[in-house]
């Protein structure tokens, strides 16, 4: 009996650290796929913690050889959906085909953010220094825009046309750099 | 800039409805009819799609990258300004754990404010291992869970040089390397020099706890800091628990006592302050200018009249890295056999300030009768060098003898046979007083035993008295310390050594002016015989006692490093001791 309990036990605390290994695996996945739903990166986060229990509570149903990241993305999906439900009464939201299509698109550029962001980590090697510091301000140390315009002692209208600047800089070079891999 | 870089900027100047929503949606600006607009597009055009959802994963991908790495023990030990930009940046991410059913939660702790994403995310992972009792296992788990998240590489502030520098007990940077944004550094003494990617350098003067809240913040929970930072670095910030001092193409510096009490003093440039939470500076402060604050006073910055600056009260060069210096002494008497009692007067607190590092002869301050209000004794004086700190005693200007602040031990001194008295001191009376006898150190055990092992007197000449009955024993030529007018006095290396002679004590007394940069000892005394021996009783610095054994004689002026060793030193020990300050260690 105690034999059995401990055979158990040990086959749970297996199964924890399977989940476990394969829920830190996809984590970014699931938090790009939901924004690119979502439009917002703290609803995004808060689906992500609701995908991750929904993950953990249906864990058993996951079939080992399949494609976890996959198998997230499909329970963020119809997270999202609820969460715009709770939120289409007060909030900028697209219409539900808009949202429909952009989570096919989302789910296909899942399927490419490792190796963009592989060619990203690259591109952010090529950034001029105050582009880089921009950045910083706003992604690093998270200050709003308003914010980050205050301390650079610039106007947030300009503060924001450097950001998409440098986002456009950035995504022109990610597809370069992917180009010139697959030559 | 790069020719790729360039072409991308002309990409964005085109205008796409689709891109500028996109862009709107990321700083958190987008209208109702902008998504209106592009609702249409997005549903027509595949490709309108893909262009939003990539540049979404973009900034998704720079937002979960580069956020992984915010602060957690800084952030929640700070309070106001850039820290809470962070806090907020930080608590965005934290949120839905409360979700996690508590049968995996129990063990995994709450989440604290200030807490990163990756921390957090981090938490339910070591929920579900600490269900399944696995640590080695989780360990490896965090590693790989580390390695598939790790932040976007971005540049860090780095630690270029240091001098003298002495680590508190946690660890020290390494110098050259990236100072990480969770560490907070104690440099308990000497210099220490950061960069930022921008260009702006700091030097960091110990005693002091500090830490990089991010590439282009310093954080300094306590001591003294100068910046100097061009225009790159423009938005560089320092910040302190009340405040934000944001540069605004400048140099400036920032004092945060253990206190609490804060200054900024600008040398060049403006600075704003923000307090606390607040988004909008307090003050603008331009060159020339300086702010000082208590803690009290920190809702109300924007009321405090700015003063005239100091820049004595920073250091803003390194020296050079072959000189010598005070914390090579300081070292070499510590290390010393024959040491039996020192004072460095390092630290922040007076407890610490004020430690005999090697006896039991902790010091305390003493008011004496009649000083109280007239002036105070401040711990961690500006010393000889950027290495150290020391304590300026009070003495009232008038019945100067009588009214001031100084140090005494509890335990009594007990005099060796022979001895020396090791230290640095700077002499600032002005005007000379008649009669104005100046200790620095002494001791005393009747109205006739005392010992005034290293005193000021008449026109500023150096004295010793072992017999109050006998005559002072001074040093013969021109006075050591010379009448000063509006100034500060010169820094001076003494030692004075002491031979018991049966009931009498040979001298032998040498001195430098370090000031003037004199490198060789003088001897200022020369083996005279004094009357009396030194008295047992406790050891006064920065006075002395009178007849009565009631505090007197204040020392007018600043004392750092005395050291007491149970032997009369050697002329060349002393000679070495002294090169320290010049030549440094060879």
């Amino acid at each position: 009996m105690l034999v059995d309990d401990w055979e158990q036990n040990q086959t749970q605390r297996d199964r924890m650290e399977q989940f476990a290994r394969l829920l830190g695996s996809c984590q970014r996945q699931v938090f790009l796929f939901a924004l690119g739903m979502l439009h917002n990166t703290a609803d995004a986060e808060e689906v992500l913690q609701e995908t991750n229990m929904v993950l953990w509570r249906k864990f058993n149903q996951y079939q080992p050889d399949t494609d976890f990241a996959k198998w997230a993305r499909q329970v963020a999906y119809y997270e999202v959906l609820k969460f715009l439900e709770r939120r289409r009464s007060n909030e900028i939201v697209l219409t539900a085909s808009a949202v429909e299509h952009l989570a096919a698109e989302s789910h296909r550029q899942a399927d490419l953010a490792d190796m963009r962001r592989d060619a990203l980590q690259k591109c952010l090697q090529k950034l001029r220094d105050e582009d880089r510091r921009l950045l910083t301000l706003r992604y690093q140390e998270g200050e709003p825009t308003g914010e980050a315009a205050k301390l650079l002692g610039r106007s947030v209208q300009g503060v924001r046309k450097s950001l998409h600047r440098i986002r456009m800089a950035l995504l022109g070079c990610i597809e370069r750099t992917l180009a010139a891999e697959q030559r | 800039m790069t020719n790729e870089y360039r072409q991308s900027d002309a990409a964005a100047e085109s205008p796409d409805p689709v891109l500028e929503y996109a862009a709107a949606v990321c700083d958190g600006v987008p209208t109702a009819e902008q998504a209106r607009r592009v609702t249409d597009l997005l549903n027509e055009s595949s490709d309108a799609r893909a262009r939003f959802v990539e540049y979404l994963f973009l900034h998704g991908e720079l937002y979960w990258g580069l956020a992984a790495s915010l602060p957690s023990e800084a952030v929640a030990s700070l309070s106001g300004g850039c820290v809470d930009g962070m806090r907020a940046a930080a608590s965005k991410s934290v949120g839905a754990l409360k979700t996690v059913p508590e049968s995996l939660a129990a063990d995994a702790g709450s989440p604290e404010p200030g807490v990163g994403r990756g921390v957090r995310l981090r938490t339910i992972v070591g929920a579900l291992l600490t269900a399944a009792a696995g640590l080695l296992v989780a360990v490896a788990l965090l590693r790989s869970w580390r390695h598939a998240d790790s932040p976007l590489p971005l540049p860090s502030a780095r630690l270029v040089e240091t001098f003298a520098a002495e680590w508190g007990d946690d660890a020290a940077p390494v110098v050259g390397e990236a100072l990480d944004a969770e560490q907070w550094w104690t440099l308990t003494s000497g210099l220490a020099k950061v960069e930022t990617p921008a260009g702006a350098t700091v030097i960091i003067e110990g005693p002091a706890r500090w830490g990089c809240a991010g590439p282009e913040r310093v954080r300094l929970a306590f001591g003294a800091l100068s910046a100097e930072a061009p225009e790159s670095a423009r938005g560089f910030c320092v910040e302190t628990a009340d405040a934000r001092v944001i540069d605004q193409g400048t140099s400036f510096g920032v004092r945060v006592e253990p206190d609490g009490r804060s200054e900024v003093h600008v040398f060049l440039g403006r600075v704003a302050v923000v307090a606390g939470t607040h988004d909008q500076p307090a003050l603008v402060l331009s060159g020339g200018q300086s702010v000082l604050w208590s803690p009290d006073q920190r809702d109300r910055l924007s009321l405090l009249q700015p003063a005239a600056s100091s820049e004595e009260r920073f250091v803003r060069t390194m020296p050079p890295a072959s000189g010598g210096s005070v914390a090579q002494l300081r070292k070499a008497m510590a290390e010393h056999p024959r040491l039996i009692h020192l004072f460095s007067f390092e630290g922040a607190d007076p407890a610490t300030a004020f430690r005999d590092a090697k006896g039991a002869l902790n010091l305390h301050r003493i008011v004496m009768s009649g000083g109280d209000g007239g002036g105070s004794l401040r711990v961690g004086a500006r010393g000889f060098d950027a290495t150290t700190r020391a304590v300026r005693f009070y003495r009232a200007a008038r019945e100067g003898n009588r009214v001031g602040v100084g140090l005494v031990s509890e335990l009594s001194f007990e005099p060796p046979a022979e001895m020396t008295v090791e230290m640095l001191a700077r002499f600032d009376a002005q005007p000379r007083e008649p009669g104005g006898i100046f200790s620095a150190v002494a001791s005393r055990s009747s109205r006739r035993q005392c010992s005034f092992f290293v005193a000021a007197v008449d026109d500023g000449r150096l004295a010793h008295l072992f017999d109050a009955d006998a005559p002072w024993t001074t040093s013969a030529g021109e006075p050591l310390w010379r009448p000063l007018i509006g100034s500060t006095g010169d820094w001076h290396y003494l030692a004075v050594r002491l031979e018991r002679r049966a009931a009498n004590t040979r001298l032998a007394t040498f001195a430098a002016n370090l000031s003037r940069g004199e490198r060789s000892l003088n001897c200022v005394i020369d083996a005279a015989l004094a009357p009396g021996l030194p008295a047992r009783g406790p050891l006064a610095v920065g006075c002395g006692f009178a007849d009565d054994l009631t505090h007197a004689y204040p020392w007018a002026g600043v004392i750092d490093e005395l050291a007491i060793y149970d032997i009369a030193l050697a002329h060349e020990t002393l000679q070495q001791h002294l090169d320290l300050l010049f030549v440094g260690l060879r």
